[in-house]
């Protein structure tokens, strides 16, 4: 029964996809759409609406303990066994309500928001097939399960980035994606061989008991100063780096953004994207024997945190400072699951989730009734036009920015508080740069975030007259779910209240806490320290926020003045530290090159086609000679013959007497 | 003087000498006469050329009767081929108006 009940739920969403992927074959066929546009909407959202159901009850169950789904056998050799195995616990449960709930939620805004295009039953067959696949990533009981949803999710962000695909740059944008995302895929396969040859077995739960019955074999020494159990996590983690876009692997994120906006929403900042830092968090007792693994693990989020919002700082195109954003705040949830404080990056991925998913809505709503407008510097009060777009975009933003009591506070100030005290275990000074890292971001974060608010909802409109009176507020399909994830949003943050501020109220920390590793006896928590933290994050976020006010509603004049004041700064914030170029110019141009003189002109052109070639040649050259003696009379051919037998018969006896 | 007496008496090396030189009277025909019809008469010569070579060493050296009924098989089979290859000549006239081995060269490479 409970086995059934996990099974369906990915089994709901492929249903859907299959229905909707026949429908839009055979539209594509007619050249006119098969059913309309009602009936394909009741059919994207039925399989969604039915697997969010599903998952709350199953996660009731799973309050009580982990509870076990059906096991397919796959792969099955010698003392290999990968099986198609489903779980669900608490953690799982997490994100499995998230992806259900908020997928559902943006399958009925993409009705409104997809209305009249050409491939409307082509996207929700994509959109339920990624359901599909990251409901099977999330509830995998093992590591090759997960693999195949990984590989999935990535199929279907590639399909839907390049879902407007007639458009060069968006195919383009997909691919970028894809090819990214290939580099850290090949690093979490060596990390799953790496994990078979040192557990002999995949599975999260034989991992975890491996490491507790044998934690010798992960100690062991695997090169240099990483041991096994560091390398495995560091080769998931290029792995995650990948998929959930930190440094050095960010680059395909932004361009991701030629998708559908939802799609942004669900696959490029909710869900997706996020998968990265659940994988982490799913092996927190790996990390949690992998020291060195967990710091850099920490230090590439806080790195990537702090980088990507000051390029978010000045971008003017909206859904770029919003996948910055998002960029900066997954970096967050790797430097709390990289400290090992794996129930605060759940619980920030969690209100993420609401608030992000809430930000690019809403900027869907803007973009749709602007007709494709993204850029911010053309937008300007718009509150007038949308209020309810308005309102929910600030209730995102302002949990973005992390101002109490909206969710963001309580997560990113336990990661904050986390990272200081956490990291530093490992050493003060590391304890304190993470904590600076993370400061300096909050401080950014809170900027952007007004700066969009002021620039697209406040002041004077900047678009064209033609285009403000065109614009009106989305149709309810879309506000209504701004609203539920704006409530989301503001609400989120109260399933997790600090310790330190309310006894008894960390629910979401003692729900998600059994499935994550236990965590190591520490010195006991100082409420009074934690309290000075949240003060002083707190004053970070505020500060960043007054900043916006006065450059971008007060004094609009000064973040012009500002810009020019130091041109260098802010050209290379404005061209994203110029990665894409050095990518371009280290790997790209000479992977190209590499591949047109080496691969191609030699050994393809020169060796390959040159034997091949070369054979041919020899038996052209043969056949010029050899047709000389095909001349059609008879009597040459005889001729010929008498000659050989006559040369046979000198040879045999040389001019000796016959016998 | 029977016959068998006179072969006896003439030896094995004429009869061999004779169907050496028949063979290559038959092989200079067919290699330097033009005319079908008399190529095909030099194969039926140097047909008949092994067939008294086969003759004269089965009666003088092997001494069974297996190359007598040998050769008379190849004689049956000349004549059908002969009648064969007579048709085919008459075939190529009609479509050629010529019977010239150097007329008949579309086969070349």
């Amino acid at each position: 029964m409970a086995s059934a009940l996990l099974a369906s739920v990915p089994l709901l969403c492929l249903a859907g996809a299959a229905v909707l992927g026949l429908v839009a074959v055979l539209g594509a066929r007619r050249g006119r759409p098969v059913l309309s546009e009602r009936a394909v909407s009741l059919l994207a959202c039925t399989g969604p609406a039915l697997a969010f159901a599903l998952s709350i009850a199953a996660s009731v169950r799973a309050a009580s303990g982990p509870v076990e789904g059906p096991v397919v056998p796959w792969i099955a050799l010698a003392d290999f066994a990968g099986p198609i195995a489903l779980r669900l616990d608490t953690l799982s449960a997490t994100l499995l309500l998230v992806v259900t709930g908020i997928g559902t939620l943006i399958h009925v805004y993409s009705t409104g928001y997809m209305r009249g295009d050409r491939g409307y039953a082509r996207y929700f067959a994509c959109l339920n097939l990624f359901l599909f696949f990251m409901t099977g990533l999330v509830l995998a009981a093992n590591l090759v399960t997960l693999f195949i949803g990984w590989e999935g999710v990535g199929l279907a962000s590639y399909l839907l980035i390049g879902f407007w695909f007639d458009d060069e740059t968006k195919a383009r944008a997909g691919l970028k994606a894809f090819v990214v995302n290939r580099v850290g895929d090949a690093a979490f396969l060596l990390g799953i061989f790496l994990v078979f040859k040192t557990a002999g077995t995949v599975d999260f739960e034989g991992i975890r008991s491996a490491l507790e019955s044998r934690p010798e074999l992960f100690r062991a020494t695997f090169f240099g100063p990483f041991s096994v159990a560091s390398a495995i996590g560091l080769l998931l983690f290029l792995g995650a780096c990948g998929k959930s876009a930190q440094i050095p692997l960010h680059v395909w994120l932004p361009d991701a953004m030629a998708g559908p906006t939802p799609v942004s929403a669900l696959i490029h900042a909710a869900t997706m994207v996020t998968a990265g830092v659940y994988l982490v968090c799913r092996l927190s007792a790996l990390y949690a024997a992998a020291p060195l693994t967990g710091a850099i693990v920490a230090l590439v989020g806080a790195v990537t945190a702090l980088f990507a919002s000051t390029i978010a700082l000045v971008q003017f195109d909206l859904k770029k400072v919003l996948a910055y954003s998002t960029v900066s705040q997954l970096g967050f949830l790797f430097l709390a699951a990289g400290v090992g404080a794996a129930g605060a990056a759940m619980f920030h991925l969690f209100t993420h989730a609401f608030f992000k998913a809430g930000l690019f809505l809403g900027a869907g709503s803007v973009i749709h009734a602007l007709n494709h407008e993204q850029d911010i510097r053309r937008m300007g009060g718009l509150r007038w036009k949308m209020p309810v777009t308005g309102l929910t975009f600030l209730f995102c933003a302002l949990a973005l920015s992390a101002i109490p009591p909206f969710s963001g506070f309580f997560s990113k100030d336990a990661i904050l508080w986390e990272s200081l005290r956490r990291g530093g275990e490992i050493a003060p000074a590391f304890g304190l740069l993470l904590w600076a890292l993370a400061l300096a971001a909050s401080v950014c974060t809170a900027f952007y975030a007004f700066r969009l608010v002021f620039l697209v909802f406040y002041g004077r409109p900047r678009c064209s007259e033609d285009a403000w009176q065109h614009c009106r507020e989305s149709p309810r399909a879309m506000t209504s779910v701004l609203v539920v994830l704006a409530a989301g949003a503001a609400l989120a943050g109260f399933l997790n209240v600090p310790e330190s501020l309310v006894h008894g109220l960390d629910r979401f920390g003692r729900w998600v806490g059994p499935a994550l590793a236990p965590e190591a006896a520490g010195e006991p928590e100082n409420h009074a320290v934690e309290l000075a933290i949240g003060i002083v994050s707190l004053l970070a976020a505020l500060g960043g926020v007054g900043l916006a006010t006065l450059l971008y509603a007060k004094r609009p004049d000064l973040a012009p003045a500002l810009a020019a004041r130091f041109p260098r700064l802010h050209r290379l914030l404005a061209e994203k530290y110029r990665v894409d170029e050095a990518y371009e110019r280290f790997v790209t141009k000479p992977a190209w090159a590499i591949g047109d003189r080496v691969f191609f002109r030699l050994i393809d052109r020169r060796i390959i086609d040159g034997v091949t070639d070369g054979l041919a040649g020899a038996a052209r050259g043969a056949g010029v000679i050899l047709r000389l003696f095909q001349t059609g009379a008879v009597q040459t051919y005889v001729a010929i013959l008498v000659l050989a037998a006559a040369a046979v018969l000198y040879a045999m006896w040389g001019g000796a007497s016959p016998p | 003087m029977g016959t068998l007496a006179v072969a006896a008496a003439v030896g094995a090396p004429l009869y061999l000498a004779v169907a050496g030189a028949l063979f290559s009277i038959g092989v200079l025909g067919f290699l330097l006469r033009k005319n079908l019809i008399v190529v095909f008469m030099s194969v039926e010569i140097m047909l008949n050329a092994v067939n008294l070579a086969l003759l004269t060493v089965a009666r003088f050296y092997v001494r069974t009767v297996d190359a007598h009924v040998l050769v008379f098989l190849v004689m049956a089979l000349a004549a059908a081929e002969t009648a064969v290859g007579l048709s085919i000549v008459i075939a190529v006239f009609r479509l050629k108006r010529s019977v010239s081995a150097n007329d008949l060269t579309t086969m070349n490479g």
